[in-house]
């Protein structure tokens, strides 16, 4: 179907080390398209590119007002393409969000709204395992630690910054295996490991 | 018939010069009448009053002098003239001539001049004694024979003169609308009347016939003795001696001339100075198209007529005009239908012509083709130029009308399925042009045309015997058998249904519509560019490429400028990742 003439689309590094995929400078891409064979491969693309740019650069959560903002923003790297002139559109990325969620890599945060998500690049389950694996290999099994703690640690750590709803998240399917207990404090919450 | 004009007294107010059938319609003041075209002197200020049955004018300066009333029964037409800088808005009154009486023999003076005389004054607007049961009726303003309102028995002559004997005119109390014109009470009344109404300003005392006591003139019976008065006319110095006598010429008692005259004119112009025409010659012409004076006409001709002697009341009146009004609202609708009837009988007929005038033209042209062939020669002569063309023309306009052979109709198939197959046939010449001579309606460019634009030309190719969007969607499954290359329905999302050659067809048209797009440099076609390149219109290529986008070939982006919606080829579908991968 290709014919030479018309020319390639190319990756494109961001600053930040990002590689862009070649179907970021597609125009039809950033409008929301209107056969759903088309659609899913657009939403599909998409999440890939959402997912793995929140992984490059530890974004945990996403809002609908990311969306449509040509200038410095921590999302704007990809909702934003200048060389093309081309710029996500809100209700777009609202499409986008809704079937993110419905495929469980996102959830909305807080509940009972859908302008606001948390990104699972991991599963809450990938939390989970990650942080009973470095509470045993860190020594703090059976000891109480607060979610200060953990998400504020002196020596940076892959927890720093993550959102206290996403570690409850992940706290609470170690709870139902027996390997926490969640600590529920006036001052904050906190959360003992248990070996298994 | 009488003068329509007549002298009134102005300076009575304008409620009591009206007749008891009469009703004030509209005024306007700061009027002038005008003579043809010249003004009339002495009546060119005063106040114009539409009744239901006269023009009045009032004038101002001399309301008792220079009155006058018109029967609006008079009038032909009236025109208009809205008035141009310093000339005033004008109406103009045509009245009808030939209801003017011819001058009676007996009153030579009075036709040189247009005076009423009392013949003319008599006929319709005076009060008068019912000689059955003695009510003293009330003068009307309606014409034609009034008869009497109390016991319904029609006014003759004979008892109009006798009642004009005894209620001399102007002393009548029943009569206060109604005044001669000055001048009149110099002429006798009429040669009809021996009454002894004086001449001059005196009036004349009526003289008893048994005891000779001397009368007041209003009176019909002897004051003294009691016995009836008759019209002996006691003999008096300036009157005119006999009764026969012609009128002197009209003049005022007191010897000045009289200044305006009744018009003699068959017209009458009015001119608006104070403005307020508009108004006015609306209700005029309101109260010419009522006809009061006809209405109470009628109904005194119905009463005469008819044996009931007065008209249909209450109820079951109301049921009679409401059955009339059916009748006359079926009988109006059957001969409407049977028009349609005619039409629709003479419709093959029609066709027939038509065809018949097609094979003729067919035949002469051949038969020149033929003779410019055998003499090359002539063909420059301009008849032989002209001609050719002029039937080119009529057969082309022909062929945009009619069908080459007859509109297939109902009645000449058998049964339904063979009817909506023989409809195919027809529509599958017209749509490809064969057959006819003119282009067909798929043309040799597009190929796809709207069902509805279809219908439309196809029935006016049939031109009477019409056929319903019903049969034309029933005949349509049978287009591709008798259309090569196939002609094809095809219905679009919007509902939208188009016949289309197997160039329009979905494929066809999305492997061009990629190509198009693969061809292009920059990747992509706005709709505008397509629709232009497929030679369609811009909502057909929406539809179109609406349905190559539902097949998943082309992607939209609407991010472009001014909002249009750029097409692309869809790459999402073999679209391989080359972007980032982070790692987990």
């Amino acid at each position: 179907m290709t014919t030479p003439e018309r020319p390639k689309l190319q990756t494109y590094t961001l600053s930040s080390g990002y590689v862009l995929p070649s179907i970021h400078a597609w125009p039809p891409f950033f409008t929301q398209q209107r056969n759903p064979t088309i659609i899913a491969d657009q939403i599909s693309h998409w999440t890939r590119i959402i997912l793995s740019y929140a992984r490059h650069r530890r974004l945990f959560v996403l809002r609908i007002q990311d969306a449509d903002l040509r200038e410095d923003n921590q999302w704007s790297e990809i909702f934003w393409n200048p060389r093309i002139k081309r710029v996500m559109k809100p209700r777009h990325l609202e499409t986008l969000i809704e079937s993110m969620v419905n495929a469980g890599e996102a959830a909305y945060e807080p509940p009972r709204q859908t302008s606001s998500v948390l990104i699972f690049w991991r599963t809450p389950e990938e939390w989970a395992e990650l942080l009973h694996e470095w509470a045993t290999n860190t020594g703090h099994l059976n000891t109480i630690l607060t979610f200060y703690e953990i998400i504020e640690p002196e020596v940076p750590s892959q927890f720093t910054d993550m959102p206290l709803p996403l570690l409850r998240k992940a706290l609470n399917t170690l709870t139902k295996t027996g390997r926490a207990q969640i600590i529920e404090r006036a001052e904050g919450g906190g959360v003992r490991f248990f070996a298994r | 018939m009488t003068n329509p004009f007549r002298i009134i007294d102005g300076s009575l107010p304008v409620s009591s010069l009206l007749y008891e059938d009469e009703e004030l319609v509209s005024s306007q003041d700061g009027v002038g009448l005008y003579d043809g075209k010249e003004k009339t002197v002495g009546r060119q200020n005063g106040t114009i009053q539409l009744t239901t049955h006269r023009l009045m004018y009032i004038d101002q300066a001399y309301p008792q002098r220079n009155s006058l009333s018109l029967a609006l029964s008079a009038v032909r037409q009236t025109e208009f003239y809205a008035g141009f800088l310093t000339s005033s808005p004008k109406i103009t009154i045509f009245i009808h001539t030939d209801t003017r009486p011819p001058p009676t023999p007996t009153t030579p003076s009075s036709s040189l001049l247009p005076v009423i005389n009392v013949g003319e004054l008599s006929t319709p607007m005076q009060s008068w004694v019912c000689p059955v049961c003695s009510y003293n009726n009330p003068p009307t303003a309606s014409e034609g024979r009034p008869k009497c309102v109390l016991c319904g028995v029609i006014r003759d002559n004979r008892a109009y003169v006798a009642s004009i004997t005894h209620t001399p005119l102007h002393r009548s109390p029943s009569l206060p609308s109604l005044r001669l014109p000055v001048s009149s009470t110099d002429s006798p009344l009429s040669e009809s009347l021996t009454i002894s109404e004086s001449s001059n300003s005196q009036p004349e005392s009526i003289e008893c016939s048994v005891c000779t006591y001397l009368n007041h003139p209003s009176m019909t019976s002897c004051e003294v003795c009691g016995t009836l008065l008759y019209k002996r006319k006691v003999p008096s110095r300036s009157s005119g001696s006999t009764p026969f006598s012609s009128s002197p010429p009209p003049s005022t008692p007191n010897g000045t001339p009289l200044e305006a005259s009744i018009p003699s004119r068959d017209m009458l112009r009015m001119s608006f100075r104070k403005g307020g025409y508009k108004p006015f010659y609306n209700s005029l012409k309101k109260a010419l198209m009522r006809k009061a004076w006809e209405g109470s006409d009628a109904l005194s001709q119905r009463g005469s007529g008819g044996a009931s002697g007065a008209p249909r009341l209450g109820i079951q009146g109301i049921f009679e005009s409401m059955d009339n009004n059916v009748v006359v609202v079926s009988e109006n609708m059957h001969a409407g239908l049977r028009d349609l009837e005619a039409l629709m009988t003479k419709a093959k007929e029609m066709v027939e012509l038509a065809s018949s005038l097609n094979t003729k033209l067919t035949a002469q042209e051949e038969e020149q083709a033929r003779r410019r062939a055998l003499h090359p020669d002539l063909s420059l002569g301009l008849s032989m130029i002209t001609e050719p063309e002029e039937a080119t023309f009529i057969r082309s306009s022909l062929a945009q009308l009619g069908l080459p052979t007859m509109a297939v109709t109902q009645d000449m198939v058998k049964d339904e399925d063979s009817y909506h197959e023989e409809l195919a046939r027809e529509l599958a010449g017209i749509l490809s042009g064969k057959g006819v001579t003119g282009k067909g309606l798929l043309g040799t460019g597009e190929g796809i045309i709207g069902l509805d634009e279809v219908w439309c030309g196809w029935n006016r190719a049939r031109g009477v015997a019409l056929v319903p969007p019903s049969s034309l969607l029933l005949s349509v499954p049978y287009l591709s058998q008798y259309t090569s290359p196939p002609i094809e329905l095809r219905v679009f999302r919007s509902g939208l249904r188009v016949l289309h050659t197997p160039k329009y067809s979905n494929n066809a048209f999305s492997e061009r519509l990629v190509a198009l797009l693969n061809a292009t440099p920059a990747g992509f076609k706005t709709i505008i560019d397509i629709a232009m390149g497929e030679h369609m219109s811009v909502g057909l290529a929406e539809e179109m490429i609406q349905d190559v986008e539902d097949a998943g070939r082309v992607a939209r982006d609407d991010g472009g400028a001014n909002d249009e919606t750029r097409w692309y080829v869809n790459i999402l579908h073999d679209y391989v990742w080359d972007g980032a991968e982070a790692p987990s």
